[in-house]
């Protein structure tokens, strides 16, 4: 898949196919939505260390953090705050951010994603989104990154392409 | 469009609809059934649109449960302080009571003139203080919904006599004439203490604004109806305040300069509609303000 | 005048309790209900030893009466005591003065005057 920036006429476009695709919808049952069973509450210590771990310097002013399948509020704080202390002092950086894995996250988590993500729009010069080939996560990341406000994230299919387009937009 | 093209356009615009209305009718499983995957994004963005917008409800849901618990237990917390004061304010007034009665009998002539002022000043006090706990009382009560009027026989304009000779020494003091306009007796079923109320506060607030100069009280009635109001020469309301004159902790003047809680007027007109009334004012800054009450003669 | 004060408190009964005070302690009192009141006795030529300011006033409150005294050649250098109800918690710009936090009593009134002056 191709490096792209995300526009919001894309979502539209989307949306547009949705409504005259031809291809045959296999059952979309009328069912009531289920409370997702997702865990919460404050990390252990040793799990708090772990979730840090996942956070980490990969070149001047170039971050790369590794995400958990299960993501809670929680983790993202976790994360951040290591992400926070990492970035002190720099103006302006960018970070890659590896969801391959990550199971689609409650209403919850992304709302404290996007406050995280407000929190660190003034200094933050890219974001790039590794989705592996997850139809269902890239629109995860997509409702996460226009939420936020923030205007440049890219999707890319792999970590590799994601750190290029971060690399090229700290230049 | 052949059929089954119209059919799942249908479909689709169907699930948008449900997704405003509240309802949802896409899965996780859904989905991941899908085959195409721009679909599966757009089935995905959906649903998630579809849950933020019932966190959001949560939220606010809990949001306002936990502002309505701080009202009431604001207002609670009022009606028990406003209480608990009630009992030392009750003793401190006994107690001067009893302080001028050991006076007057075993006191000099030249004592008693010493100390007659300083007993003055000090029952004032426990009149004002008295007064505060009022408010406080009225404020909780009212936010509670808990007003209740009492009726009697009376004569409304010997009520406002009352108010306009207790006032009658403040508006001195203040530089101002007081004066009532007596159009003979108004009789009529009132709620007396609280009619005094109201009377007594609006008589302050002129006094208070009314930069020394005369303040009139007038009366009058007809079949069913009795109106009284307050006029003075005094500040007068901005035109910009008037509009919010009688919302609770609303001050006209400069916060800066006049102490106050901002109480009165609410009150007032919680009281007046609580006795079947209406309350309203015609004012002009920098010339004077006069309030008028209209009362049912009965209920 | 030594040991002569001014009080400036819009509260009647507080002003006439505080110039009883301090009379029965020596001191010789004036007193004004708003700043307004206060600057017109000082132009008058009374020139106070201390002043005892009150912040919320009608008609020129402490907080602007103190900026007249700060500007004025012959006011700067009398010795103002803020007496108020106020705290910095509540949200008011406190003065840069010192501060006799109301409600006091008269020993603490007595003491923070006379680090200033003494009676007549």
């Amino acid at each position: 898949m191709s490096v792209y920036q995300d526009p919001p006429g894309l979502f539209a476009a989307a949306c547009t196919i949705y409504l005259v695709a031809g291809a045959v919808c296999p059952t979309v049952r009328r069912v009531t939505m289920s409370d997702e069973a997702h865990p919460s509450g404050a990390p252990a210590p040793a799990d708090l260390a772990e979730l840090r771990a996942r956070v980490t310097r990969i070149g001047e002013r170039l971050f790369m953090l590794r995400e958990v399948p299960i993501q809670t509020p929680s983790t993202v704080d976790a994360m951040f705050d290591r992400l926070v202390e990492l970035t002190a002092g720099l103006d302006r950086f960018a970070y890659v951010v590896d969801l391959s894995g990550v199971v689609r996250p409650d209403a919850q988590t992304r709302a404290r994603l996007k406050e995280r993500i407000l929190q660190i729009n003034d200094r933050l010069a890219h974001v790039g989104v590794a989705v592996g080939a997850n139809a269902v996560i890239r629109a995860v990341a997509r409702l996460v990154a226009f939420a936020s406000g923030f205007p440049s994230f890219s999707f890319h299919f792999s970590v590799d392409e994601a750190t290029e387009a971060c690399r090229r937009a700290l230049q | 469009m052949p059929s089954s093209e119209a059919g799942l356009v249908e479909q689709r615009l169907d699930h948008i609809a449900e997704i405003g209305a509240g309802r949802c009718s896409i899965t996780d499983a859904g989905i991941e059934a899908e085959a195409d995957p721009n679909t599966q994004q757009i089935l995905a963005g959906l649903l998630m649109l579809h849950e933020d917008l019932q966190f959001a409800q949560q939220r606010q849901s809990a949001l306002l449960d936990e502002l309505r618990g701080a009202v009431r237990a604001r207002d609670e917390f009022l009606s028990i302080a406003g209480h608990e004061l009630r009992t030392p304010i009750t003793t401190l007034a006994l107690q001067i009571e009893g302080l001028e009665g050991v006076l007057r009998q075993k006191a000099s002539p030249e004592l008693l003139a010493a100390l007659a002022r300083r007993m003055d000043l000090t029952r004032r006090q426990v009149d004002r203080l008295s007064g505060l706990v009022a408010t406080l009382i009225d404020v909780s009560r009212i936010n509670a919904r808990r007003v209740q009027v009492s009726r009697e026989p009376a004569d409304l304009m010997e009520v406002l006599r009352l108010a306009v000779d207790r006032l009658g020494d403040q508006a001195a003091r203040a530089g101002s004439s007081l004066r009532l306009e007596d159009g003979g007796p108004l009789r009529g079923d009132f709620d007396v203490s609280r009619v005094e109320q109201v009377a007594t506060n609006l008589l302050s607030n002129a006094i208070r604004y009314g930069r020394g100069r005369p303040i009139v009280v007038r009366a009058s009635g007809e079949d069913g109806r009795a109106r009284f109001s307050v006029e003075d020469a005094g500040i007068g309301i901005a035109r910009e305040h008037q509009p919010r004159i009688f919302q609770q902790y609303e001050r006209a003047a400069p916060a800066t300069n006049y102490a106050g809680l901002g109480l009165g007027l609410w009150i007032c007109r919680h009281l007046v509609e609580a006795m079947g009334g209406t309350i309203s004012f015609r004012s002009e800054e920098g010339v004077g303000t006069e309030f008028t009450v209209e009362l049912p003669r009965s209920p | 005048m030594t040991g002569h004060i001014l009080v400036i408190d819009d509260n009647d009964d507080l002003r006439e309790t505080v110039q009883m005070l301090l009379e029965s302690s020596g001191y010789s009192v004036a007193t004004a209900a708003n700043g307004r009141a206060a600057l017109a006795h000082l132009q008058g030529g009374s020139r106070p030893s201390l002043i005892l300011l009150d912040l919320m006033m009608p008609d020129m409150n402490g907080w602007q009466f103190l900026e007249h005294a700060r500007g004025d050649a012959s006011l700067r250098s009398v010795p103002i005591l803020i007496m108020t109800a106020h705290q910095e918690t509540d949200g008011a710009r406190m003065p840069p003065a010192e501060v006799v936090p109301k409600p006091f009593d008269a020993a603490t009134l007595l003491a923070a005057i006379g680090r200033h002056v003494s009676p007549i």
